[in-house]
C-alpha cells in the first residue's frame, strides 16, 4: 500500500498542474466553492439547477477569458487594470464597424483584435522597456481607453444587432451556450501556452526570478510584451462575447469590476510575487466570484450589500496569498 | 561616578572575545579590539578576514554569539542598530545612506529633527535644525549652506553629511568603511582634513582600507585580521607597508596544488583592451584546459570584467574573441548562443528561480532542446535533468523538488548544471563556492577539474586565497579597474597576489 501511495505521489509530482492542486495553491479556490456551492444549495433550491448553472456560465464566461489572459501576466507579478476599459472599447468599436461602417462582423473583429494587440504592446512597453509599475501604467492605459470609449459614441449605449454575433451570444453546442465554449476554448489555449510552450516556462522563469532569467539567456522583456499582448486578447476577446449576449455596445461596461478578475487570479493561487499559480486555479477562482455573486443575488441580498461582499472576498483572497508566500519563504 | 574604574579606564571602546558563527564558518573568532579616545584605528585584511562582521556586530546589525562590548569601561549590550546609536556608535557605510531629496541639516537630523511646541502642536523646527547643522559644519570648518539639497553634492560631500550627521548625534566611535573608494586625491585629503577634527574632538574613529598609504597618513594604530581572527595590533609607527601585507595573507600556502596538468595551446577566450565605466583596457587570454584565476579586491572589477564579457554589461570598447574569430555579444543570450556560460555570485539573486523546480530551472537555459512540434516535452526534460542531476550528484529525492528546499552546496550544483546543458566551450565562474559547505567545496572542486580535462576553459573569480591559489593556472590581478599582473607557475604566491591586489 506505501509503496503504492509514494508511486501515486511521484506521478502526480511529474505533472507540475496536479502538483500545484495538491500542494493547495489551487486547492483554497476548489475547497471556496464547494463551500459556497453547498451552502447555497440549503439557501435557494433554484442554485442546484441547470438554468441557474447556465446563468453563471454566461457571466463567467466574459471574465473568465480575460481572467486566463490575466494570468500570463500575473504570474510575472504583473497587473492589468485596462481589462474592462480595452473590453468595452471592443464591443464600442465592433457596434460602430457593423452599424455605421456596414463591415461583417469578421472584419470587425480583426479590427478590434488589432487595437487590442496595439494596447496590449502599449500596456507591455510602458512595463518591460519603460519599468513602470504595472498598476500606475495600466491605470493610465485604462483611463485612455476608457476615453476613447466615451468619445466614439458620445457616452451613448449603441444598439445593434448582427446575425453572427447573435449566434455567438444565443446559440448553443449540445446544450452548452457558445460563450461558455469559448472559454473554456481559451482557457484550453492559454493553459497550453503557460504549460507546454517554452514561451510558457520563460514566463514561470521570469515570473520567479527577473535577473536571474536575463542572465540564462531568456529576455524579460520580450516575455512581458508578450504576455501584456495576450491578455490584452483576451480581454478584446471578453468584449466580443460581451457584445454577443448583450446585443449592444455600453462604453461604461465594467466600470467599478477592475479588481474582480485579480481578486480571482490571486484567489485561484497565481502569487502576487509571481512564478506560481496556473490556469485551472484561476478558472476555479473565476466560479467562486461568480457563484457568490450568483449567490448573493438568489438569497435576496440588496446589491449594495453585495458590493460590500466583494470587497470582503477580495481581501481574503489577498490575503491566503500572503499566507501562501510567508508559507513559501519559511520552508 | 557610579563607576570607580572609569577614570584609569583609558579606552573609550573595547570589544573582548567577540566570536561570531554562522552555518559552517566561524565569521569571528575570540576578537579583541581596543580604540583610545581621539585616536585613529586601521582595521584591515583580506576579503572574509572578518573585518565587516566585526563592524555588524558593533553596529547592531548582527548579535555576537560570545563577547562583551564595553564604552568608556561600561558593559554595554547592542543588540540593534538604535541600540548602537544610542551608546554613540555610528557606522559609515560604503553605500552611503544620503536622504538625495532632503537639504543637508535635515539629512544631518533626519529621526532626530529639533521640535518645538508642546503635545499635538509639536512641529519641526526648521531653523533650530538649520542653525545647529551649520555649528557643526563651522566646527568641521566647512562652509555649506545646510539648506542645500543633498543630491547636488558629490560623493565627498555626502560622506561629509554623514559625518556631521554622526557628530549631532553625540559620537563616540566612528566607523568608515572604505570611505577613499569611491574619492579622487584631492578629495581623500579633504576627508582626512575632516577625519583629524572629528579626532580632536575626542571621538574615536576606526578606519577600514585597503589603501596602505592612507592608514600611514592618517591611523595611529592598525589591527589586522585574517581568518576571522586578530593577527596583529600596534602602532603604524612600528610596522611597515611588507609587515602588513604578510600579516594580511599569513604563511605562503604550502597546500598541494588541485591542478596539476597545464592547460592546452589552443586560445579559447581573447579579451582585447576591454572598456567598459568600471574596466579600463583589460586584456587577457584563456586556453582549453586551463583556469585563469580572476583575482582582486571587492569593486576591483572583477566581476564587471566577468559580467563584460558575458554581455549583461555594456562595453565602451575592445574586442572579445573566441576560437580567435571576434564575437559581438549585446545580451547574455548572445553569450549562451556564442558558449559561454556565466555562474555568478549570488545564486540566489541571480542563478536560480528558487521557487521552482530543480528540472525546470535546469531546463531554462535550453528550451529549444526539449521542445517537440508538440510543445516542451516533460520526457525530455526528465531525462535531461536527471542525467545532470546524478553527473553532479545533486542530493535529491527527485528533479521535481523546489530548489528553495536544497543545501547551498547542491543549488550550486543545479546553477553549473543549467550551464553545463549548455555545453559551453568556457565557463565563468563567479565565487563558485561561496556559502557551501566544506563537503561541497571539494566536490564543485572535482567538477571543475573533471570539466578541464574534458576540455573547458574556466575563468574563475574567487576571494578565496587558498582556492585561487590551488586552482589556477594562472592569475590576472585587477586593481581599481586595470589589470596589474598576469601570473604563472612559481610568481603565484599569497603575498605577491595581495601586494598587486592593493596596488602596490
Amino acid at each position: 500500500m506505501a509503496m503504492q501511495a509514494n508511486k501515486l505521489k511521484e506521478r502526480i509530482n511529474r505533472i507540475p498542474l496536479f502538483r500545484d492542486v495538491l500542494n493547495g495553491s489551487t486547492l483554497s479556490a476548489l475547497i471556496a466553492l464547494i463551500i459556497i456551492s453547498v451552502v447555497m444549495t440549503f439557501v435557494s433550491p433554484y442554485y442546484l439547477t441547470i438554468g441557474n448553472f447556465k446563468a453563471i456560465g454566461l457571466y463567467a464566461a466574459i471574465i473568465g477569458v480575460m481572467g486566463a489572459g490575466a494570468t500570463a501576466v500575473m504570474l510575472m507579478a504583473g497587473l492589468d487594470l485596462s481589462q474592462h476599459a480595452l473590453a468595452a472599447l471592443a464591443t464600442v468599436v465592433i457596434a460602430i464597424c457593423i452599424q455605421q461602417y456596414h463591415l461583417s462582423f469578421g472584419v470587425a473583429l480583426l479590427l478590434t483584435l488589432a487595437i487590442g494587440i496595439a494596447f496590449g504592446a502599449l500596456n507591455g512597453f510602458l512595463i518591460a522597456v519603460c519599468r513602470m509599475p504595472p498598476m500606475i501604467a495600466t491605470m493610465g492605459t485604462q483611463y485612455i481607453i476608457r476615453g476613447i470609449c466615451y468619445i466614439l459614441t458620445e457616452a451613448k449605449t449603441l444598439l445593434f444587432s448582427d446575425k453572427t454575433l447573435t449566434f455567438i451570444g444565443r446559440g448553443k453546442l449540445l446544450g452548452i451556450p457558445n460563450s461558455i465554449l469559448i472559454m473554456l476554448v481559451v482557457f484550453l489555449i492559454i493553459g497550453y501556452i503557460l504549460q507546454k510552450t517554452p514561451y510558457g516556462r520563460a514566463v514561470y522563469a521570469v515570473g520567479s526570478n527577473e535577473k536571474a532569467s536575463y542572465l540564462s539567456g531568456i529576455s524579460p522583456v520580450a516575455t512581458k510584451m508578450i504576455a501584456y499582448i495576450i491578455c490584452a486578447i483576451s480581454s478584446v476577446l471578453g468584449g466580443v462575447i460581451t457584445v454577443s449576449q448583450v446585443g449592444a455596445a455600453v462604453p461604461s461596461s465594467g466600470v467599478g469590476s477592475e479588481m474582480e478578475i485579480i481578486a480571482a487570479v490571486y484567489l485561484g493561487g497565481v502569487a502576487a510575487t509571481g512564478g506560481r499559480g496556473n490556469v485551472l486555479g484561476t478558472f476555479l477562482g473565476i466560479m467562486v466570484i461568480c457563484c457568490i455573486n450568483n449567490g448573493l443575488t438568489l438569497a435576496g441580498v440588496q446589491s449594495y450589500w453585495q458590493t460590500m461582499v466583494r470587497g470582503i472576498v477580495i481581501l481574503v483572497a489577498i490575503y491566503m496569498d500572503t499566507l501562501r508566500n510567508q508559507g513559501s519563504q519559511r520552508s | 561616578m557610579k563607576d570607580a574604574g572609569r577614570a584609569h579606564d583609558t579606552y573609550l571602546l573595547q570589544m573582548k572575545g567577540i566570536t561570531k558563527q554562522f552555518p559552517g564558518v566561524l565569521a569571528v573568532d575570540h576578537v579583541d579590539l581596543e580604540l583610545e579616545r581621539g585616536k585613529v584605528l586601521a582595521l584591515v585584511g583580506e576579503n572574509g578576514a572578518g573585518k565587516s562582521t566585526l563592524m555588524k556586530i558593533l553596529s547592531g546589525a548582527y548579535t555576537a554569539d560570545e563577547g562583551e562590548i564595553l564604552i568608556d569601561g561600561t558593559h554595554v549590550v547592542i543588540n540593534a542598530p538604535i541600540e548602537a546609536i544610542h551608546q554613540g556608535i555610528t557606522v559609515i557605510y560604503q553605500e552611503l545612506n544620503t536622504c538625495e531629496t532632503l537639504s543637508i541639516a535635515e539629512n544631518i537630523y533626519v529621526g532626530n529633527l529639533p521640535t518645538k511646541g508642546k503635545g499635538i502642536f509639536k512641529q519641526m523646527d526648521k531653523k533650530e535644525a538649520v542653525r545647529k547643522s551649520r555649528e557643526i559644519l563651522e566646527q568641521l570648518n566647512l562652509d555649506y549652506d545646510p539648506t542645500t539639497l543633498v543630491s547636488k553634492l558629490s560623493i565627498a560631500e555626502k560622506q561629509i553629511v554623514e559625518i556631521a550627521k554622526a557628530l549631532s548625534r553625540n559620537t563616540k566611535v566612528l566607523v568608515m568603511d572604505e570611505p577613499t573608494a569611491a574619492l579622487n586625491d584631492k578629495e581623500v585629503q579633504m576627508l582626512f582634513e575632516i577625519t583629524r577634527r572629528v579626532q580632536k574632538m575626542g571621538t574615536g574613529v576606526i578606519f577600514i582600507s585597503h589603501r596602505l598609504d592612507e592608514i600611514f597618513e592618517i591611523c595611529d594604530q592598525v589591527m589586522i585580521m585574517r581568518d576571522g581572527q586578530r593577527v596583529y595590533f600596534g602602532d603604524t609607527t612600528q610596522i611597515d607597508k611588507p609587515g602588513i601585507i604578510r600579516h594580511m595573507v599569513g604563511k605562503d600556502v604550502t597546500e598541494k596544488r588541485l591542478k596539476t596538468d597545464m592547460g592546452h595551446e589552443d586560445v579559447v577566450l581573447e579579451v582585447e583592451n576591454l572598456c567598459t565605466d568600471y574596466i579600463q583596457n583589460v586584456s587577457f587570454q584563456t586556453r582549453k584546459g586551463e583556469i585563469v584565476g580572476l583575482f582582486g579586491l571587492m569593486g576591483s572589477g572583477r566581476t564587471e570584467i566577468a559580467k563584460t564579457i558575458f554581455g549583461a554589461y555594456p562595453k565602451k570598447s575592445g574586442t572579445i574573441k573566441l576560437g580567435g574569430k571576434p564575437v559581438q555579444i549585446h545580451s547574455p543570450k548572445d553569450a549562451k548562443k556564442a558558449g559561454i556560460a556565466y555562474i555568478p555570485n549570488d545564486r540566489k539573486l541571480e542563478g536560480l528561480m528558487l521557487n521552482q523546480s530543480i528540472q525546470q530551472n535546469i531546463c531554462n537555459t535550453v528550451l529549444p532542446a526539449v521542445t517537440t512540434p508538440a510543445g516542451v516535452s516533460r520526457k525530455k526534460e526528465e531525462a535531461l535533468s536527471k542525467y545532470w542531476i546524478s553527473q553532479l550528484d545533486v542530493k535529491t529525492p527527485d528533479a521535481y523538488k523546489e530548489v528553495n528546499s536544497l543545501s547551498g552546496g547542491n543549488q550550486q550544483k543545479v546553477v553549473m548544471s543549467k550551464w553545463l546543458a549548455t555545453e559551453p566551450k568556457l565557463m565563468i565562474l563567479n565565487e563558485p563556492t561561496r556559502g557551501v559547505d566544506v563537503g561541497a567545496k571539494s566536490e564543485i572542486y572535482s567538477i571543475i577539474l573533471d570539466l578541464c580535462k574534458k576540455g573547458m576553459s574556466v575563468l574563475m573569480i574567487s576571494s578565496d586565497l587558498p582556492e585561487i591559489l590551488t586552482m589556477s593556472d594562472r592569475i590576472v590581478v585587477i586593481h581599481e579597474g586595470k589589470k596589474v599582473a598576469d601570473m604563472t607557475g612559481g610568481e603565484i604566491t599569497q603575498s605577491n597576489l595581495m601586494t598587486k591586489a592593493i596596488g602596490e
